[in-house]
């Protein structure tokens, strides 16, 4: 049990490291920015000027965090950002996802979606069979009828729906 | 004020169709829904359902989907009380003294409290909405660029000295909404900016993208964390008696309902937004009431201050949104964001040149808030149902639904990536305390803000001092300046005090 408890990430690598995510986005934002006049042309500011200054906020307020987060060292290393329970729950949720995202680029989001469905419903949540079959070919063929024919706003189709002959 | 009693008329001879009614429903239903989901929140919802809306008369869009944003309103009550969930952040307040209730086998005056609160709110703030549209507007014509920047000022700064939580993380937030907005074509040049060679990022980065993302999937991965299982709800049948009952009770809290209705109405106006008005009204009736001291227990009371604040606010952000083009709740915003997009440019000019769809809209939301009520009491025992199957079913066609809605925001593939990354962005920002909301209010002002910024630096010939150049700019930016200190200053002060 003692075990579970334990933070897999402490709260503060997590809080330290999403303050220099920002602040290297923030320093991003400004080297994007000098690509043009960060200053006042002929007519005023230029296109450069507010993301520059935006940047230079983001990164001195990331700074702050930074220096935040190291103070309470002591106290924030020892809060559980995610057990490792929790982290195995997360990451068994966001790699189908992405998965998921994946495949529709390749076969459409329809074939992705029931693949994803078998595997999340199947697989992940153990459910009986002809649950899964129902529901991972049931909600394709729903969304298809709405999108295609009621909203007339189609959605991604892949190598399957264009053998059958839908475009 | 009488004046606007004619236009509100023609909004309701507009309004009031069989097929705006049937939309009304449609999306008080969808909008139950949604605040019911995990993963699917108010914000989400309405930007999921925008893309099909895009092809429809903006007046029938607006009420759709303000719909389904007083339907989420609703639904967010529903799971608070019943599963001590709360559906929506606005409805953590009535978790309190809802469940509570409910636990004690007062499910049904909870519910039938919660909505006539509800509905009061709502009331409430719309009667505000309509007596002042007018005069709103005559206040926002007399606004230059010099005036909206000061405007734009003070709601991030209001973010920043009264959003809860820490102002730093406030502010990074705010910046990282304004470096997204500002990414892709620079309004004013012309030129592409922040693209970094990617040709996907010249279109700039979708607002309901990143609403899909940092809402939605982000919210999810929050609930598969700690899968809790199959949830129970304490009760799922209503009786008409104990509904009338409740009814019928609802004059005695005729104090709270002024008091949280005046409150909503203040946090709506000015960018507070409905959650912070829920805190706000719920602390100022347990400071003051004479019921304080039970609030927290199961109090009627407790229950009535924050409903009515969520909703008056929910109905007072229209006003702003509609006159200044200034959204105070993330749901506005994204409602704002679809405005343009149905190619109305909100602000004064919008009342005189549309006035059809502005009346319209503030007739729709007396018809449609009582639509709420009664669906809203009518369907808990479909909603208690439908929470109650089990979240590995109900979760992954939620993903399914985000998904579907980023691919038919512009019907791209890199919009899909990038729901992935807005949602690990908004995870690690909800888990570390960032706020969300100002993040997206950012990302709708970001444009025009800079474009008021530059305007009035062409005006005044690059001189700071245009902004305190007459006495209504001075007053807002001087408070802005002031709002962004507020937080150093008191941290200064504790610690001098120390």
């Amino acid at each position: 049990m003692e075990q579970e408890k334990r933070p897999f990430f402490s709260q503060f690598a997590i809080e330290a490291a999403f303050a220099l995510f920002t602040c290297a986005f923030g320093a991003l934002i400004i080297k994007g920015a000098m690509e043009f006049n960060v200053g006042w042309g002929d007519i005023g500011p230029e296109a450069g000027y507010f993301p520059f200054r935006i940047g230079i906020v983001i990164v001195l307020a990331s700074l702050v965090n930074l220096t935040l987060a190291v103070l309470r060292r002591g106290t924030l290393a020892a809060e559980v950002f995610l057990t490792r329970k929790q982290t195995r729950n997360v990451a068994a949720f966001v790699i189908p996802v992405v998965a998921l995202v994946g495949v529709t680029v390749l076969l459409g989001l329809y074939v992705a979606m029931a693949l994803y469905l078998l595997f999340t419903v199947g697989f992940v949540g153990r459910h009986r069979f002809w649950v899964t079959i129902v529901i991972a070919v049931g909600a394709p063929m729903i969304l298809f009828v709405l999108f295609e024919y009621v909203f007339i706003t189609p959605l991604l189709k892949g190598p399957l729906e264009h053998w059958l002959g839908w475009y | 004020m009488f004046d606007n009693l004619p236009l509100l008329m023609n909004g309701f001879a507009i309004a009031i169709s069989p097929y705006n009614i049937m939309l009304m429903m449609v999306g008080v239903f969808l909008g139950i829904l949604v605040g019911v989901l995990p993963g699917l929140g108010a914000p989400n919802g309405v930007t999921l359902l925008m893309p099909l809306t895009f092809g429809m008369n903006p007046v029938s869009a607006i009420i759709l989907l303000t719909s389904m944003y007083w339907g989420a309103l609703y639904g967010g009550s529903t799971t608070s009380i019943l599963f001590n969930i709360p559906g929506e952040p606005s409805s953590v307040a009535t978790t309190f003294d809802g469940h509570p209730m409910a636990k004690a086998g007062r499910a049904t005056e909870a519910l039938t409290t919660a909505f006539m609160s509800s509905g009061f709110g709502a009331l409430f703030g719309v009667v505000v909405v309509t007596i002042l549209s007018s005069w709103a507007t005559q206040f926002a014509l007399k606004f230059s660029p010099v005036e909206y920047f000061t405007v734009f000022m003070l709601a991030f700064g209001s973010f920043v000295a009264f959003g809860g939580g820490s102002p730093i993380k406030t502010v990074v937030s705010l910046g990282l909404g304004l470096a997204w907005a500002g990414i892709g074509m620079d309004t004013v040049s012309g030129s592409m900016r922040l693209t970094f060679g990617f040709n996907e990022l010249s279109r700039g980065i979708n607002l309901l993208v990143v609403v899909i993302g940092t809402y939605g999937i982000a919210e999810l991965c929050q609930t598969m964390q700690e899968p809790a299982g199959t949830m129970e709800p304490v009760a799922t049948k209503l009786s008409a008696a104990g509904v009338l009952r409740a009814a019928l009770a609802m004059p005695r809290y005729w104090i709270a309902l002024l008091r949280s209705g005046c409150i909503g109405l203040w946090m709506g106006i000015t960018p507070g937004g409905p959650t912070a008005a829920t805190f706000m009204s719920y602390g100022v009736g347990r400071r003051f009431s004479k019921a304080g001291a039970r609030f927290g227990t199961g109090e009627p009371e407790g229950l009535v201050s924050s409903e009515t604040a969520d909703q008056a606010a929910g109905s007072a952000a229209m006003l702003p949104m509609l006159a200044l083009g200034l959204p105070s709740s993330a749901t506005a915003a994204v409602l704002l964001g679809g405005l343009m997009i149905w190619g109305l440019t909100p602000g004064p000019s919008l009342f005189a040149e549309r006035p059809d769809f502005v009346w319209g809209l503030i007739a729709s939301m007396y018809v449609s808030n009582v639509v709420c009520v009664i669906m809203a009491l009518t369907t808990v025992p479909v909603f208690a149902a439908v929470l109650r199957a089990p979240f590995t079913i109900t979760g992954p066609i939620i993903v399914i639904v985000c998904l579907v809605g980023a691919w038919t925001v512009g019907s791209n593939a890199t919009d899909l990536w990038m729901v992935l990354v807005f949602g690990a962005v908004g995870y690690f920002m909800s888990r570390l305390n960032y706020p969300v909301a100002p993040l997206v209010l950012a990302m709708v002002l970001g444009d025009r803000t800079e474009d008021a910024f530059r305007q009035s630096m062409i005006l005044a010939k690059g001189s700071i001092w245009v902004f305190w150049s007459n006495p209504l700019a001075g007053t807002i930016i001087t408070a802005a300046l002031l709002c962004f200190a507020l937080p150093g200053i008191t941290a200064l002060w504790r610690l001098a005090r120390r």
